[in-house]
């Protein structure tokens, strides 16, 4: 494929749903109420680990209108793993719908469906319980001598180190030439911890899943998920319901940023419903959100590197990764991985390399998916480090980035060694713009005139910072999607997709993939996407993938089908298929003599002779991962007297290969950062000594309003991925990486501080000023 | 549990009547209070709304202020009227908008939570509070804070201060993490001055150990003295401790506060040039 | 309890449990364009107009609003015929997910009414009370910019 002149594509179309979702015409999973529905709530652990003694359930079960209590005793036991990912997940196999043992407070203890959320929720509280309390432990560090936390029985469908008993729940190892070597070659050697924490999804949608049986006796499922394929299938093992008697869909969603790649409300609604035969719903209070969803793993870093003072060459490179999973393992392998895979390949010419990860069990809520997915926890010290050798060698930091990134053409042998459970995929770059992301973000953020300037105002410091940054698009050779196409008689065309629309705008995207390959417009293409009976399969929208894996599909899907069209045209018109064209829905003959337009051509085909539908279908695997790239700054105020850093600007450089959207494109970078420059400074769990947490709550658990966040830049760097659809790289994660280095790294320009821990508290700027003193 | 019952007087009355007759109710202004607790543990509610308490007038040297009148209202009056007025600049940037329109004047005195960005600048005006139920008539609202006896079973309909009290230049400061969060602590001043000396400070600190605490030595230290000669770095602030919080440390709090009282200080000295 | 509310310019009557929220009646009674996420007035999603002025209708008892006035997003416009505020975030891009959209809406609309001109920090201070994680607010704001120009424009 190779770039060209397009009609719809990098076209800034109004996304497909914008007017339905701002004009409150549609029903989101929560808004969704039916005849007999019956409400469900959960009782959840006090104690951060306990074995259930004895659990009486009758006076709640005596409550008018309560239908349902449910146990341990009363669920399948199926061992599986929450973590919405392909088969057979990466994930251990740890986790019951209802277990004897408890792990975290915020676990599950019993399940109540009542006529009313409200009589449900006063059926919690006449359960008696008793627990024996168990040795807890909340300290990722101190994990393997710790009380066994997951079930005797978990296990691994993988081979991969998997060790419950030391409370470990994945581990990988990567490394190349001689790192020992690599250090004593080095002129220097630089060291350092970085730590980031506990933080939540906050998708403003709370998690909700709805259950209900059709008039043919199938369970049906409506939920708040990135990954309906998957849900079906969980759901189908997990209760033992055939697959075919299950229906999944998704309607649109408030968001997922990774917390609704998750399986763990549909199994309950689905047997609730299973068992009464009433249609049942469960809506996620905040608290629940925060406390009994997922998170974002918190990550111990430890980096060692090995300079050259002439040439600035990276002689070695050692990455320690302790990530600590929560209570359950749902995603502990593949993020903690991808801390390495996602983050080495950048300077790709280290000759002596070595990555150790560790993930483990803890007594603390359950960490997941999240926008990012391991790369924001590594890039954290990366680009810091980065930025201490760059000091050292006294150049630039730019300069350093640019002359050492890796290019179009180089490859790095990560890419082959570490994948997504299994080893990964050899890749060569064929696209990248993070030179000119460099550049052009310089420029926007006022770099030169501003690095080592230290402005100050009163008692307030001025800095700037940068990072750099790639993801990846896919996994690959594991990550599918399909689509199907059909012709209506008017010319439109049905799309059908299992791709999820989360928020992003996918479905829009997707029917610009679609209109520009089959030469229409997008207001002819009617989008249909995740609902397991109508629509092909789909891994999900997770891994940076829609765009690029079921992008692949649709384009594929739509090439079929404008082949089908140019088929009966060159039936109509009695022209060989290379005399034809097509612009606009209209098939013209290359002399000009003779066209028809796709109206005529579906009446033709349904009605006139050779009657058949216009249709295609194709699936598409990605080959390859390719990093979108991205050069992100942050032009910084730090108050030295009270420790308070104010982000001033923020300017975000990608390169996304050929935008299919531009506005869509900004959309996500714009979210990301946001979401990346709370995370860098505000958002945290607060937990007391058994680990409950403190602050479950938007009250106290503070994201970004409009007010908080700086002036925002956004400059996409245009490049064109020969492998993807009409040149596309993913964008909606990428964006969330380099707030946190970013910043960090301007803390540094403006005060001479490296702060290493995150978030960057004003009471944790203090200690630091303090205890390393302030070097203006 | 019997069913929570509502009351809707509409005359002053039959307010006196339902809260001194009846146990377990409790008045409703705007309701944002009642809701951060469980509203099932009232037995009945009295609801404000229909008694005409929402209003500003100004009459006899006097601001008075309905019980009802939100935080909104207060917003939307000064900035048209005196944007220099303290209780605006401790209300501006007080919750957000939405929830300004359902904030109270009287519900957010008789609930004075920790977090009240209203109570500093209602001690530094020397504001009453108008009582009806078990006690009636005008009150200090020092002395309603710290009397139990004036807070059971009485209602605050409306509130008032002396215009001559609000002449001086104000500020108010919030610790926060976010722009829109609750403060940890809040500190609000107002200074006289008069011939470019200090004629009168008023400096209130809510949100301490104690709940809140006037800086009587800061303000002893610059009344009398020439704005521009003040050295707002070398004050000797009053010791005050505050517990520790979701938002931050006592220890942090104490040092945030020493500092930001002396730079609310200044900035308010240098707008006298 | 019962009681009318008059929503989106029709008297209702509705049957109600003393202690519910507005958010609650509303949600139960149909009007689901009115989104919860939270329940504690901190995200902003179930806003509505209350006598012309924006708030959280988790943090309104409902029984202290009968007779009162409520105005839902759907009470603006529809599907067919959109509010220009309505149209101006589909043209910026500021609608991703689209839950926190309605109390936008709901929340630029009064803003409009009483500064049909806002600056940017005017435009701040009014959206202050929605949260939004999907945009990171910087379409939302274009979008507030664009819908003054087009409610001018069209007198509403």
């Amino acid at each position: 494929m190779e770039n060209r002149e397009f009609n719809v594509v990098g076209k800034s179309i109004k996304k497909i749903d914008a007017l339905a979702l701002a004009t409150g015409e549609v029903k989101f999973t929560a808004d969704i109420e039916m005849p007999g529905m019956l409400h469900i709530a959960f009782l959840y652990s006090p104690h951060p680990h306990a074995e259930i003694v004895d659990i009486d359930t009758e006076e709640a079960k005596n409550i008018p209108g309560v239908v349902l209590v449910l146990t341990y005793r009363d669920v399948p036991d199926t061992l599986h793993t929450t973590a919405g990912q392909g088969y057979p997940e990466p994930s251990p196999y740890d986790t019951r719908i209802l277990d004897k043992r408890v792990r975290f407070v915020g676990d599950r203890v019993a399940i109540v469906a009542a006529e009313t959320k409200e009589i449900a929720e006063e059926a919690l509280k006449k359960i008696k319980v008793k627990y024996r309390e168990l040795p807890y432990n909340l300290d990722p560090e101190k994990a393997e001598e710790s009380e066994q936390i997951p079930p005797e029985d978990a296990y691994h469908l993988l081979p991969t180190v998997y060790e419950p008993s030391k409370n470990l729940a994945a581990s990988v190892e990567l490394s190349f030439g001689d790192v020992e070597k690599g250090f004593s070659d080095a002129d220097f050697v630089l060291e350092e911890r970085f730590e980031v924490q506990y933080a939540n999804h906050c998708a403003i949608e709370p998690h909700a899943a709805v259950a209900f049986y059709d008039e043919r006796g199938r369970l049906n499922i409506i939920s708040t998920t990135q990954v309906p394929f998957h849900v079906r299938r969980i759901v189908s093992r997990v209760l033992g319901i055939p697959l075919k008697n299950l229906r999944v869909i998704k309607p649109r969603i408030g968001g997922g940023f990774g917390g609704k790649q998750e399986v763990f409300l549909e199994q309950v609604v689905a047997l609730v419903t299973y068992m009464t035969k009433r249609p049942s719903k469960v809506v996620f209070s905040r608290k629940e959100v925060f406390v009994s969803s997922r998170t974002r793993h918190p990550m111990i870093t430890w980096y060692k590197v090995g300079a050259k003072r002439d040439t600035g060459e990276i002689t070695s490179l050692y990455l320690k990764a302790l990530m600590n999973a929560g209570a359950y393992g749902p995603h502990a392998l593949t993020v903690m991985a991808n801390a390495g895979s996602k983050v080495l390949p950048l300077f790709n010419k280290i000759k002596n390399l070595k990555f150790e990860g560790f993930s483990v069990y803890t007594n603390l809520p359950v960490g997941g998916a999240y926008r990012g997915y391991g790369a924001t926890q590594g890039y954290f010290g990366y680009n810091v480090m980065l930025d201490m050798i760059a000091e050292k060698l006294g150049i630039d930091t730019l300069e350093f980035f640019k002359k050492w990134h890796i290019k179009k053409g180089e490859t790095s042998p990560i890419f082959e060694e570490l994948g997504e459970g299994k080893e990964g995929v050899s890749q060569i770059i064929r696209s990248c713009g993070l030179s000119e992301c460099i550049e052009k973000g310089a420029k926007a953020i006022g770099w030169y005139e501003k690095r080592r300037k230290r402005i100050k105002n009163g008692d307030k410091v001025r800095g700037v910072g940068a990072a750099i940054l790639m993801q990846g698009s896919g996994i690959p050779k594991i990550d599918m999607g399909a689509a199907y196409m059909k012709m209506n008689e008017d010319g439109s065309f049905n799309l059908h997709i299992g791709a999820t629309d989360i928020g992003t705008g996918s479905d829009t995207i997707l029917a610009q993939i679609a209109a520009e390959e089959i030469g229409t417009s997008v207001d002819k293409i009617i989008v249909y996407s995740s609902d397991t009976d109508f629509t092909p399969f789909d891994v999900g929208a997770y891994a940076s993938s829609t765009t690029y894996i079921s992008g692949g599909a649709v384009l594929k899907c739509a090439k079929k089908i404008r082949k089908e069209i140019l088929k009966v045209a060159q039936e109509m018109l009695n022209v060989p298929e290379d005399a034809l064209y097509i612009e606009n829905g209209t098939v013209y003959t290359r002399d000009g003599q003779q066209k028809v337009s796709f109206q005529d051509i579906v009446i033709y085909s349904l009605y006139t002779k050779n009657q058949h539908q216009i249709q295609a279908v194709a699936s598409h695997i990605g080959l390859e991962s390719p990093p979108p790239f991205m050069a992100q700054f942050a032009e910084i105020e730090v108050d030295i007297r009270i420790g308070r850093i104010e982000v001033i600007k923020f300017v975000s450089a990608v390169d996304c290969g050929k935008p299919i959207n531009p506005v869509l494109v900004e959309g996500q970078v714009e979210g990301a950062t946001v979401n990346g420059i709370g995370y860098a400074l505000w958002e945290d769990y607060v937990f007391d000594e058994k680990g409950r947490v403190k602050n479950a709550s938007f009250w106290d658990y503070k994201i970004p309003s409009i007010r908080d966040i700086p002036e925002i830049e956004v400059i996409i760097c245009e490049t064109y991925e020969p492998t993807g659809p009409h040149g596309a790289k993913s964008v909606a994660e990428i964006g969330i990486n380099g707030p946190i280095p970013a910043i960090a790294n301007a803390v540094y320009d403006a005060i001479g501080i490296r702060l290493t821990k995150t978030p960057f508290t004003p009471e944790r700027v203090l200690k630091a000023i303090k205890s390393q003193g302030i070097k203006l | 549990m019997g069913e929570l019952i509502w009351f809707f007087p509409k005359t002053v009355e039959e307010v006196k009547d339902i809260i001194t007759s009846r146990e377990g109710v409790v008045p409703h202004g705007g309701g944002t209070g009642l809701l951060r607790g469980d509203i099932k543990r009232y037995r009945g509610l009295l609801d404000l709304g229909k008694l005409g308490l929402s209003y500003i007038t100004e009459h006899n040297g006097f601001v008075e202020i309905g019980a009802m009148t939100t935080y909104g209202d207060v917003v939307r009056y000064f900035k048209k009227k005196d944007s220099k007025s303290v209780l605006y600049r401790s209300l501006v940037d007080s919750a957000t908008t939405p929830l300004k329109n359902r904030i109270t004047v009287g519900g957010s005195i008789a609930y004075f939570p920790p977090w009240s960005d209203i109570m500093g600048s209602l001690f530094i005006l020397s504001a009453e509070v108008f009582l009806t139920g078990e006690r009636e008539g005008w009150f200090k609202i020092l002395d309603y804070v710290s009397n139990r006896g004036l807070y059971r079973k009485t209602v605050i309909l409306k509130i008032r201060y002396n215009k001559d009290k609000d002449t001086g230049y104000s500020a108010h400061y919030r610790a926060v993490r976010t722009r829109v969060d609750h403060p940890a602590f809040t500190i609000t001043l107002l200074v006289d001055i008069k011939d470019k000396r200090v004629d009168d400070a008023s400096i209130y600190v809510v949100g301490t150990k104690d709940k809140f605490k006037k800086l009587t030595a800061v303000e002893k230290e610059i009344i009398g003295k020439k704005a521009s000669e003040i050295d707002t770095e070398a004050l000797n602030v009053d010791n005050v401790e505050f517990y520790g919080k979701p938002q931050f440390t006592s220890e942090y709090q104490k040092a945030l506060f020493e500092i930001e009282v002396k730079r609310k200080l200044r900035e308010v000295l240098e707008s006298v040039k | 309890m019962r009681g009318v509310f008059i929503i989106n310019g029709q008297r209702k009557e509705i049957e109600f449990a003393p202690h519910k929220r507005l958010l609650d009646v509303l949600r139960e009674n149909g009007y689901t364009e009115v989104k919860e996420g939270c329940r504690e007035g901190e995200c902003g999603a179930c806003v509505v107009l209350l006598d012309g002025k924006p708030v959280n209708s988790c943090q309104v008892l409902a029984a202290s609003v009968m007779e009162k006035e409520i105005i839902t997003v759907r009470g603006l416009g529809t599907i067919h015929k959109p509010h220009p505020i309505e149209e101006a975030f589909v043209e910026a891009g500021a609608v991703q997910c689209g839950f926190c959209t309605p109390g936008m809406i709901i929340s630029t609309y009064a803003l409009l009414k009483e500064n049909p001109d806002p600056e940017d920090d005017d435009i701040k201070r009014a959206l202050d009370g929605n949260l939004c994680r999907c945009t990171g607010y910087v379409k939302i704001t274009k979008a507030v910019k664009l819908a003054s120009k087009k409610v001018k424009k069209d007198g509403k």
